[in-house]
């Protein structure tokens, strides 16, 4: 059984000792008694669960948690196996130091691409399951009875022929000392009483009133505040600073250059850091991309639309000879820009480097990922490394780089012994972050005299995520990522029509910009520029736009039943009401499949107010529907900020945008009513913090033609003059 | 946000949904609006 490693017992002894060295310096305790694995935390039953005497039962969540839910939800699948008694569970985060300490037991930390749940269900499950086991047996060897005569409920062990019963938390401490089963049967899913129900948030309380700390929050005697400037032209360099100039500025301790790219001013608090920065002469050598700009991006990109070489994504059929052949021939150009994830919690870290330990509290969507580069940038031994992290203030794909991290471990490390905290202003964030790739799209689509689809030519123009983020998992010199969603087949995102001659394909074209994993990834664009096309096509063949789907999506069925399913709920069968008109869109992404019907009105031509969306996801099981219900509901909220004002542009080789007022994004008033509809066909498990955000903007798009019979191909939408009523 | 709420709620102890729309601007990028609209309302009529 290697997903569940036999508890070592040194290596955990090596792990709490290292917690207690921690607390023994006397540092603040850093994000509450949770956050750490206190020695209290005994008798551990294995890695997942903790057992106490008072029958309380901590479960360890090694996934961040961003606001997501997967805390919650991973505690419940954990829960539904242990049989306990959810009312008393809490949770806590293990770190990654102590992950490696005992051979990844946690296996791995990163939330990311909506896997927190789906990628790590099995092994939680069993260690729910395993816990189950050695507490009944404990009970069992207590008794002198078989353990197959006991029953449990809510932590309460029975056995029913002699009358007995007793807790998880009295057998708990034999329970730890026998060896873990090798072998266990997880619940069917039939039998599911914790898995499956809209429980409450094991956070909401903490958040609400305050309690919950961010690592924003996070302070320790001593430390020192950094501010922090990169080359504003991405691939740039420093070429000199004046350090002297500002030395003598209030509260100024250091003068730190990080890389060859930026720089840092460390004072007593933020602000004196920031002020000073600002007042920092620098020169830069702003490199060869100093003259790039929207325009010069777009231009191109264009030229990949017609381009000869590509990479081919999904192909069946010969496409460029059935649009040859085309009695009627349909094509369109779409384009999808630059996007910040603008999260409400700027990147930072604190960091404190000695001789001997070098420890980082932060907020990672991948802890793991910020525990590598600590061992990295700071020299030491990864067993003299060790990473905090805490709840995020948001994630969204940009917490999955540890930028962050680096700059700060570098800082600390040139003040060994001063705690160093590094925050990014938000005009940081936006101007030096990592940006949801630019990308183009020519559409080609050719009918036959009855007007059937007889081809289509999906042509991707732009930017490779994985060439700059990730280059080892590029299929010589192909970006897979690039066709999310587009694929012949797979759990993560197969196309979901059947057209006989089809060609998707991408002509990379990577600009300067780094481009990174924004929630949603590639499938926001392409879905984008699909559904649109698809609504396009209908409407060329003159064919109702579900109907025209359908017909193509009969080898798909669960692409098309949560089609229909928005179709049904919006009522697509019977006219809008009066003034109102619809669109529609479907796509499957993340092992989810996603479809969303919008209702809007349009006043004046460009007034768009989004009166109803109706969303439906097959997600395979449903571990929390109101948590799910809320993520979705979310999801639109980015998905439609994205569409209506997202957008970052380039001048001079830098972004222009730096704050909110010219990076907008949906308040309260502009939200529309999400009607949520969870059909969950069993038999997998799919993603959800996500899948919906792809189809927030094609079906909004499409009611938009609806309405006014304008087809829009650029965004965002403030660019034509289009906004929220 | 919870500040603007409780702003909003000294002045106007039953806010309706319009007042919540022309008062509450606050940014939320995890789009937790619907539930922050039914929380107004719950702590309104609490």
């Amino acid at each position: 059984m290697n997903y569940m490693p036999k508890i070592d017992r040194r290596s955990f002894l090596v792990g709490t000792a290292a917690v207690g060295g921690g607390l023994s310096l006397g540092f603040a305790v850093p994000f509450g008694a949770d956050t750490a694995l206190a020695q209290s935390s005994k008798p551990e039953l294995n890695a997942w669960v903790v057992v106490r005497p008072d029958d309380t039962v901590v479960i360890r969540i090694a996934r961040a948690e961003m606001g997501q839910g997967s805390q919650t939800g991973l505690a419940q699948l954990v829960a539904e196996e242990l049989e306990c008694d959810w009312s008393k569970v809490t949770t806590e985060i293990p770190t990654p130091g102590e992950n490696v300490a005992r051979k990844r037991v946690w296996g791995n930390f990163n939330s990311s691409g909506s896997r927190a749940i789906r990628e790590s269900q099995e092994y939680v499950r069993k260690g729910g399951a395993v816990a189950r086991e050695m507490l009944l047996q404990a009970a069992a060897n207590q008794w002198s009875v078989p353990v197959s005569e006991l029953a449990v409920a809510k932590g309460v062990i029975t056995h029913k022929a002699s009358n007995r019963s007793t807790t998880y938390g009295k057998v708990a401490e034999a329970a730890a000392k026998l060896e873990p089963p090798t072998d266990v049967k997880l619940k069917d899913p039939k039998d599911w009483t914790i898995i499956g129900k809209p429980l409450k948030r094991l956070d909401t309380a903490d958040k609400v009133t305050g309690k919950q700390k961010y690592s924003i929050d996070f302070t320790m005697p001593g430390m020192l505040c950094a501010a922090m400037k990169e080359c504003p032209v991405f691939g740039g360099k420093i070429k000199s600073f004046d350090a002297a100039k500002i030395t003598s500025m209030p509260g100024v301790k250091k003068v730190v250059q990080s890389g060859d790219a930026a720089v840092a001013v460390v004072a007593d608090t933020w602000w004196q850091a920031k002020t000073a920065l600002a007042a920092l002469p620098i020169e830069w050598d702003e490199g060869p991309n100093a003259k790039a700009s929207t325009a010069s991006i777009a231009e191109w990109l264009k030229g990949g639309l017609d381009a000869e070489e590509a990479f081919v994504g999904n192909k069946s059929g010969d496409a460029k000879d059935a649009i040859s052949k085309a009695v009627k021939k349909v094509e369109a150009v779409y384009a999808y820009p630059y996007q910040n994830h603008a999260t409400m919690e700027p990147m930072n870290a604190t960091a404190l480097y000695t001789a001997d330990k070098c420890e980082v509290w932060t907020s990672s969507q991948n802890a793991e990922a910020a525990f590598g580069a600590t061992v990295q940038t700071s020299g030491l031994p990864a067993n003299k490394c060790e990473v905090y992290n805490t709840l995020l203030g948001g994630g969204f794909g940009r917490r999955t780089r540890s930028d962050y991290v680096i700059h700060a471990v570098r800082v600390a490390k040139s003040m060994a012994g001063t705690p160093i905290k590094l925050i990014n202003s938000r005009e940081d964030d936006m101007t030096n972050g990592v940006y949801h790739p630019i990308t183009q799209c020519k559409l080609t689509g050719a009918f036959d005299k009855d007007n059937n689809l007889t081809g289509m030519h999906m042509r991707i123009s732009g930017q490779s995520i994985l060439a700059y983020a990730r280059p080892e998992a590029m299929e010589g010199g192909k970006d897979p990522a690039t066709f999310q969603g587009l694929n012949p087949g797979g759990a993560e995102g197969a196309f979901g029509y059947s057209i006989p001659n089809l060609l998707i394909d991408h002509a990379m074209r990577n600009p300067h910009v780094p481009p990174w994993f924004w929630r949603g990834v590639n499938n926001n664009q392409n879905a984008i520029y699909l559904e649109c096309f698809m609504d396009e096509l209908a409407h060329a063949a003159g064919q109702d736009p579900l109907e025209f789907r359908r017909k193509l999506m009969t080898k798909h069925p669960k692409h098309l039943a949560v089609l229909n399913a928005v179709a049904e709920k919006v009522g697509w069968d019977k006219p809008a009401p009066q003034g109102m008109y619809r669109g529609l869109a479907q796509h499957m992404g993340y092992g989810s499949y996603v479809a969303a019907a919008a209702e809007i009105s349009v006043t004046g031509g460009n007034k768009v107010k989004i009166h109803r969306i109706v969303a439906a996801t097959d997600c395979g099981h449903a571990v929390n529907p109101a948590q799910i219900e809320r993520q979705i509901a979310g999801s639109f909220v980015y998905g439609l900020s994205a569409l209506f004002y997202g957008e970052c542009t380039v001048k001079d080789g830098r972004i222009e945008q730096t704050n909110f007022d010219t990076y907008n994004s949906m308040r309260i008033n502009e939200m529309p009513k999400v009607e949520v509809t969870i059909v969950p066909s069993g038999g997998f498990w799919g993603g959800v913090g996500e899948p919906t955000i792809f189809v927030a903007a094609p079906a909004v798009l499409n009611a938009f033609f609806a309405a006014t019979g304008k087809r829009i191909r650029s965004f965002p939408l403030k660019n034509h003059n289009i906004s929220f009523a | 946000m919870i500040m603007a709420v409780a702003a909003l709620l000294k002045d106007k102890p039953k806010p309706t949904d319009a007042d919540i729309d022309a008062n509450i601007s606050n940014i939320c990028r995890c789009g937790t609006f619907q539930q922050v609209r039914t929380a107004i309302h719950a702590a309104a009529s609490a």
